[in-house]
């Protein structure tokens, strides 16, 4: 209970100080809401009249107190881009990056848990090398390039999807699944591959510890060695390799998201920060920490299940 | 080593399943699924078949189907006096209507108002509202929603939205009244080109949430609007003109014209325009290309009050140095018109197209020029280029190979759009920028009225005290013949002053899915989708 409650505390903490700083940077940014919603046929005073109704001329300080003081409340405004409250706009959108993530984190599981242990336990020099550099070349592959690659591969020479053709699950749950597929897919191959890498990495290491010395000559099978032994302790790195990939495809993918044309956090993130829409950007970098702190958490209470001897204090 | 292959095959395996797994799926739905897509696919095929049954048979427009067309950027505001993207415009031209609405020609014809009256002073215009036109909520159009959307754009309601682009065409306004169906608006000096202006929308008295709430009188009224994903309009059954073809049109936003032209291919989009010239080529075969103009002046603008360009010589020798015709051959095929003042062909007799010949492309000139000017080493410059568009950063990379035949080096510095509005149009603090500036309305003098010295939007920073004479003269000026005349002589003045670079009108390239029909152009680009129709 005080763990939860000291996590919570810090994850509060964290983001006033974060929201703070973001303040402060966006100070540097060049241009402004009102600026670019006026566009470049306004006269100085209708910028001037819009950047005083949006508040843009008050002291950063008195902005950010506003905006705190929202913000505890559970405001975070309006959206100067779009006619919406920040509210509403993020959950539409989150909704989107939170079902393509899902479905992504369940590809790379599937792919990647099973072949990293499998394979893991295959040993020898020349499969390790073949492995190797099949898996650099893998997890080389930018996002974009694998993005288009499926896109022309999939979408126009097998047909298998209609490129663009995103609808979202509330309207049509099987062809919104479906269409999700294939960026999930573009999203989730270098991220299994590296969880292959990770997984068989930290086997490896295990390899050399003293209690597989002790359970092999108590006379376990290799196969029994590896499952049940090691296994359990090579999995506790694992996770917080893990965890970082949760939070990096929770944060939405700006480039997948883009490519396939699905509008989620990534692509709003994106325009607003096109846009100069401050506070629609305040949100997502507060969303995306958010998510990375309740990551690290999560992970620190599976380290404890995993292993009793590490202490959550 | 055997092992890992195994491994290797597993990994395929699984990822092959996983697509065919899919790929099954897909196979039922097809049968099933009614998606905008799907639905025009079939019809497509339906179509073609009938076409080689019965090639003998003469087509006819059909009514109904549908259609979506791609479009490069969300829109800012469905509200039509906020909305300033031309992009947002593009779509809104279909919901929304004036008293008055451009055709293809530039022509205004009467739309909410039945007639035009503009007193021989030019100081009092009288529109007549038709009868029995309808809000796409079924309210009749009156005087008094007349009255109020004119004065919201003109700024002079009691309760002002600084989000509402007032603009300041309509700042001679003293008076915006009704008298039973006619409206009356009374300026304190002439503008016969105030007509230009009333294209702007009519919306119904009071609605202050256009943009949650749009009611327009259009021939499509807005479906459903998705941040970031579409804008769907559906026809209106009460339209007071000729009547819709399509019963659903879908505005669907494409990241970029590659992704545009992947969508095109795969059949999620019917129409798409601002292709480049290698993508059209692509499409070529597939899709019917139509062509027309962007309605965009592009140029290198230049600030004249920057120490480099304060020089007339030096901006003379860049306007010798480029070679404009070459910039088209090489990005665009030769499409496109080259232009050497800030005017839109396409604007027909306000358009002096004498200032082409002005400078034709000669290096040796240039150089001279700069010498005279006191740089006889060249001169080198920084070039500020909106990142978001391609066409731009393309014509800027022609630009800079040409000029450095004439010892001009320009370092080309991409910034995006909000950057853009800050330094060069806020703050005029730049020295070049390669840009694009669009017709919003087909009204000559919102265009030339920008280099008038004490203009807000002068970001040229241009000054020439005859100019600003003959401006206000031809703004007054209630012949349009003498309107032309003067209009001519400015666009010589910006021409021969070398204000800055006008370069081209660059063509837009858009593609149609073939069973499609009735794609037009105006003088500034909208997506009419109202006469767009398939064949049967």
């Amino acid at each position: 209970m005080k763990y939860v409650a000291k996590k919570i505390l810090v994850l509060f903490g964290t983001l006033v100080v974060l929201s703070f700083l973001v303040f402060v940077a966006f100070q540097a940014v060049k241009g402004d809401a009102a600026l670019s919603q006026l566009g470049d046929n306004a006269t100085k005073e209708q910028v001037e009249a819009l950047r005083e109704e949006l508040g843009l001329n008050d002291f950063i300080l008195v902005r950010y107190g506003r905006w705190l003081s929202g913000a505890v409340r559970g405001d975070f405004g309006n959206s100067s881009n779009y006619s919406m409250t920040v509210k509403e706009l993020m959950r539409d959108k989150i909704t989107v990056t939170v079902q393509l993530a899902m479905i992504s984190l369940g590809l790379i599981l599937l792919i990647g848990l099973p072949i990293g242990i499998a394979s893991s336990g295959i040993r020898s020099t020349a499969g390790d090398i073949a492995a190797g550099v099949f898996n650099q070349i893998v997890m080389a592959i930018p996002p974009f390039f694998l993005g288009i690659f499926i896109t022309w591969l999939c979408g126009l020479v097998l047909a298998w999807f209609t490129p663009g053709g995103y609808v979202s699950l509330s309207e049509n749950f099987k062809e919104g699944i479906h269409f999700l597929f294939f960026p999930a897919l573009a999203i989730a191959i270098p991220k299994a591959f590296m969880l292959i890498k990770f997984i068989r990495d930290s086997m490896a290491g295990q390899k050399s510890m003293g209690y597989v010395r002790t359970a092999r000559s108590k006379g376990n099978s290799h196969g029994r060695v590896l499952y049940k032994h090691m296994l359990k302790n090579a999995l506790i790195p694992v996770i917080t390799f893990f965890a970082m990939i949760v939070a990096e495809v929770f944060a939405g993918s700006i480039v997948i998201e883009q490519v396939f044309g699905v509008p989620g956090i990534g692509r709003l993130l994106v325009v607003s920060i096109a846009n100069r829409d401050f506070n629609v950007i305040l949100a997502i970098v507060l969303y995306i920490a958010v998510i990375v702190l309740t990551a690290n958490a999560v992970v620190d209470v599976l380290y404890h299940i995993l292993d009793p001897r590490v202490s959550l204090e | 080593m055997k092992r890992t292959w195994l491994t290797l095959i597993t990994v395929v395996l699984l990822f092959v399943t996983a697509l065919s797994g899919c790929k099954g799926g897909k196979k039922e739905e097809e049968t099933t699924q009614t998606s905008t897509t799907q639905t025009t696919i079939t019809e497509t095929t339906s179509k073609a078949e009938t076409q080689s049954q019965e090639e003998t048979t003469e087509k006819q427009p059909v009514y109904g189907g549908e259609i979506t067309v791609g479009i490069q950027q969300d829109i800012d505001s469905l509200d039509p006096h906020k909305a300033v993207a031309a992009g947002t415009k593009e779509i809104l031209f279909n919901v929304y209507e004036g008293l008055v609405k451009p055709d293809e020609n530039g022509n205004l014809v009467p739309a909410i108002a039945e007639d035009v009256v503009i007193s021989e002073d030019g100081c009092e215009y009288t529109f007549p509202i038709r009868e029995g036109i309808q809000f796409h909520d079924g309210s009749t159009v009156t005087a008094e929603d007349v009255v109020y959307s004119l004065k919201r754009v003109a700024g002079l309601l009691d309760e002002t939205d600084p989000s509402v682009v007032v603009d300041s065409a309509f700042s001679h306004v003293t008076e915006i009244s009704a008298e039973d169906n006619v409206v009356k608006i009374v300026l304190s000096a002439a503008n016969t080109e105030l007509l230009g202006y009333l294209t702007c929308a009519i919306i119904p008295a009071g609605n202050t949430t256009c943009d949650k709430t749009p009611i327009g009188t259009g021939p499509y009224k807005v479906a459903s609007y998705q941040a970031l994903e579409k804008v769907v309009l559906s026809k209106n059954t009460n339209y007071w003109g000729e009547e819709p073809y399509l019963d659903t049109v879908t505005f669907k936003i494409v990241a970029d014209s590659d992704t545009a032209t992947t969508q095109l291919l795969a059949g999620s989009i019917d129409v798409y325009a601002y292709l480049t010239y290698d993508q059209a080529a692509e499409l070529e075969g597939k899709f019917r290309i139509e062509e027309g103009s962007m309605g965009l002046v592009q140029g290198i603008f230049l600030n004249n009050e920057s120490k480099l360009f304060s020089d007339e010589r030096v901006r003379q020798a860049i306007n010798y140095a480029v070679d404009r015709q070459g910039v088209l051959d090489m990005i665009a095929n030769g499409k496109g018109a080259v232009i050497a003042t800030d005017m839109f062909p396409s604007f027909g007799t306000y358009y002096n197209d004498e200032t082409e010949e002005v400078y034709p492309h000669d290096p040796a000139k240039a150089i001279e020029l700069l010498k005279q000017a006191g740089y006889p080493n060249g001169i080198s410059f920084e070039m500020i280029v909106p990142s978001g568009y391609e066409y731009h950063i393309n014509t800027a990379q022609v630009i800079i190979d040409q000029l450095k035949e004439a010892n001009i080096n320009v370092k080309m510095q991409k910034v995006d759009d909000s950057s853009w509005l800050k330094d060069v149009y806020q703050d005029r603090n730049y020295e070049a920028s390669l840009y694009g500036l669009a017709a919003k309305v087909v009204v000559p003098s919102r265009v030339l009225s920008r280099y008038a010295s004490t203009a807000s939007n002068n970001f040229i920073n241009y000054k020439n005290a005859e100019y600003d004479e003959i401006l206000a003269k031809a703004i007054a000026s209630i012949d349009d013949h003498e309107k032309q005349e003067l209009y001519k002589q400015l666009e010589a003045m910006l021409t021969e002053d070398a204000a800055s670079v006008y370069l081209q009108d660059p063509a837009l390239l858009v593609a149609v899915n073939p069973e499609l029909e009735g794609y037009k152009f105006y003088p500034i680009f909208v997506q009419d989708v109202a006469s767009l129709h398939y064949m049967q």
